[in-house]
């Protein structure tokens, strides 16, 4: 070890960084080499958000919002791309780590000297691949099928929704990761914390009306505030910049940060 | 001899169970140590402590001459550990694995040495999912050899596996002694013990009950030597007595019998036998007393029901 490094043993040197970028990004590689070498998984990954959008955005084809005018189906699309980013980056996270940790892959990993952050870091490059891929094709299909793309003015909002929705819905399934009891509950726990929430805050729906203070009430959780943020750079419309539906999305990352960091175990 | 673990009176307690009841243990450079013991004996949670997954509730503990509490990476670096039951990310193939866990360790063992050596040669680009389970084991050898560590922990290495599956690791844990590692080897399996390792520690109840080689532990457990020879047919018709001093038991026509001194038994035996006009005893079996013999007698009921 050198002097330097003796005198701040938290400081990481030039080369370390460096290595465990490499490590984190072979990681990130092989996570997503497996990830495509179980197809039917990554072909249900895909085809829940994109076929919704399909099947849902048929039946309300034509149909455009009472007052504003707008078409349904350019409130649909941003409803299911932040389906597909709960999908990619919550449930298939959440339970995937799990899963790993079911299996006893953490603590095998755990028992080698790779940094646990270069690993986990790996971890969530993949997740973001695989979710930036699932949004693309969203918006791609959602722009082909049914001509609804952003206004104008609401790129940014779109990117900075996926961008922060991303990072808060991953912090969430690290912690949430850490309360499942057992492989086998994965799939059932991932389900039931977010499908109440996605019914709720209109992610299938374009004329769900709720009364008032639920609907406030729910503003407060991150589903409801990314498809507020997803919708608001979508609808066309008088311009807002959905300030607050990013503030709610920042701070549960934060809150999903501090939980992952505190509840995070690498085994049984 | 330079020690590679040392463990001073290791207690682990879980709630008001105590698992442990201070454990003493040496394990030295370059030897394939085993700790023996029933299900249940502590024989993970010994292991677990050396490997730093559990810390130790009371004792001390220096594994090449770290505390492994912290997992210091310095001797996760040093160290191969095979977990009892641990899965694999099951979409790769092997050498993809074994390529990834290379790239953790700073001087890693090349590739085909790993493969070779838990002899996987043809698996290679095999899916870990397609592997059967000695071959997966097999794996866990492999990719607890890629840093090409000093130590390896092997908990339970072939327990559940068919005969075949388990001489094929025991064949790679035989590559992995000539490669002068230094293992210490968990199991309730008397033959394994015996095969496998230069020194057993019986640990049982929680408690290290005898260390030594498997006759250097026969002889401390007081363990008798047997002697058997093809009953006579006056002593099985009863018509003489067995010699004074020494108990015989006939079965299927042989005189078995124990004893702790077999030279002096053996004299008193031959003297009865002339004595009584026998030429010499026919089939005469001298047992010298073995790893099970002194296993049974100090670990006792546990021992037994847990084979």
């Amino acid at each position: 070890m050198t002097p330097r490094a003796a005198a701040h043993p938290g400081a990481l040197l030039p080369g370390q960084r460096a290595r465990r970028l490499r490590l984190a990004a072979h990681q990130a590689r092989l996570e997503q080499r497996a990830f495509w070498r179980n197809p039917e998984y990554a072909a249900l990954t895909f085809a829940l958000p994109l076929v919704l959008l399909l099947v849902l955005g048929a039946t309300i084809a034509g149909h455009r919002q009472p007052v504003t005018n707008v078409p349904e189906t350019t409130l649909l699309v941003p409803g299911m791309l932040a389906f597909g980013l709960i999908v990619a980056a919550y449930a298939n996270l959440a339970s995937r780590i799990a899963v790993l940790r079911s299996d006893g892959v953490l603590k095998r990993v755990a028992a080698t000297p790779l940094p646990p952050a270069a690993y986990l870091a790996g971890q969530l490059a993949s997740t973001f691949v695989t979710t930036a891929l699932i949004a693309a094709a969203t918006v791609a299909l959602g722009g082909v099928a049914f001509g609804a793309v952003p206004r104008a003015g609401g790129v940014l909002s779109v990117l900075l929704g996926l961008g922060t929705g991303t990072v808060c819905l991953t912090a969430l399934a690290l912690a949430v990761s850490a309360v499942i009891p057992s492989a086998e509950a994965a799939g059932a726990v991932t389900l039931a914390s977010y499908l109440p929430f996605a019914i709720l805050s209109g992610v299938f729906s374009t004329t769900l009306v709720l009364p008032g203070w639920l609907s406030r009430g729910l503003a407060c959780f991150p589903v409801k505030a990314l498809v507020d943020v997803l919708r608001a750079g979508y609808a066309p419309g008088p311009q807002h910049f959905p300030a607050a539906g990013l503030a709610v999305l920042a701070a549960w990352a934060l809150i999903g940060i501090v939980l992952a960091r505190r509840f995070f175990r690498w085994h049984l | 001899m330079s020690l590679v673990i040392e463990a001073r009176a290791l207690e682990k307690r879980y709630g008001t169970r105590q698992v442990l009841r201070g454990v003493d243990l040496d394990v030295r450079s370059g030897e394939v140590c085993c700790l023996l013991g029933p299900n249940g004996a502590g024989k993970t949670t010994t292991v677990e402590i050396f490997e730093g997954f559990l810390t130790a509730t009371a004792g001390t503990v220096r594994v090449l001459g770290f505390d492994p509490a912290g997992r210091p990476p310095a001797l996760l670096e040093r160290i191969g550990i095979v977990l009892q039951e641990c899965g694999f990310p099951r979409h790769l193939r092997v050498a993809e694995l074994l390529s990834a866990w290379r790239g953790y360790y700073p001087s890693p063992r090349p590739l085909a040495e790993l493969l070779d050596v838990a002899e996987l040669r043809d698996e290679r680009e095999t899916l870990v999912r397609r592997l059967s389970g000695g071959q997966r084991r097999r794996l866990d050898f492999a990719l607890a050899l890629a840093g090409d560590p000093d130590l390896m922990f092997l908990d339970e290495p072939t327990t559940g596996f068919d005969v075949e599956a388990r001489r094929r690791c025991w064949d790679v844990i035989g590559n992995l002694r000539s490669l002068g590692k230094t293992i210490l080897l968990t199991t309730h399996q008397l033959d394994e013990a015996e095969r496998l390792c230069d020194r057993v520690a019986i640990l049982s109840g929680g408690r290290i009950l005898l260390t030594g080689t498997p006759p250097a532990l026969a002889r401390q457990a007081g363990a008798p030597t047997r002697i058997s020879f093809s009953a006579p047919e006056q002593l099985r018709r009863g018509e003489i007595s067995p010699p004074t001093g020494m108990e015989l038991s006939i079965s299927d026509g042989r005189a078995c019998g124990a004893a702790s001194d077999a030279t002096s038994a053996l004299r008193t035996l031959l003297a009865w036998a002339a004595g009584h006009g026998m030429a010499g005893l026919e089939e005469l079996t001298v047992t010298p007393p073995g790893l099970e013999d002194a296993y049974l007698r100090v670990a006792g009921p546990a021992a037994a029901q847990g084979r």
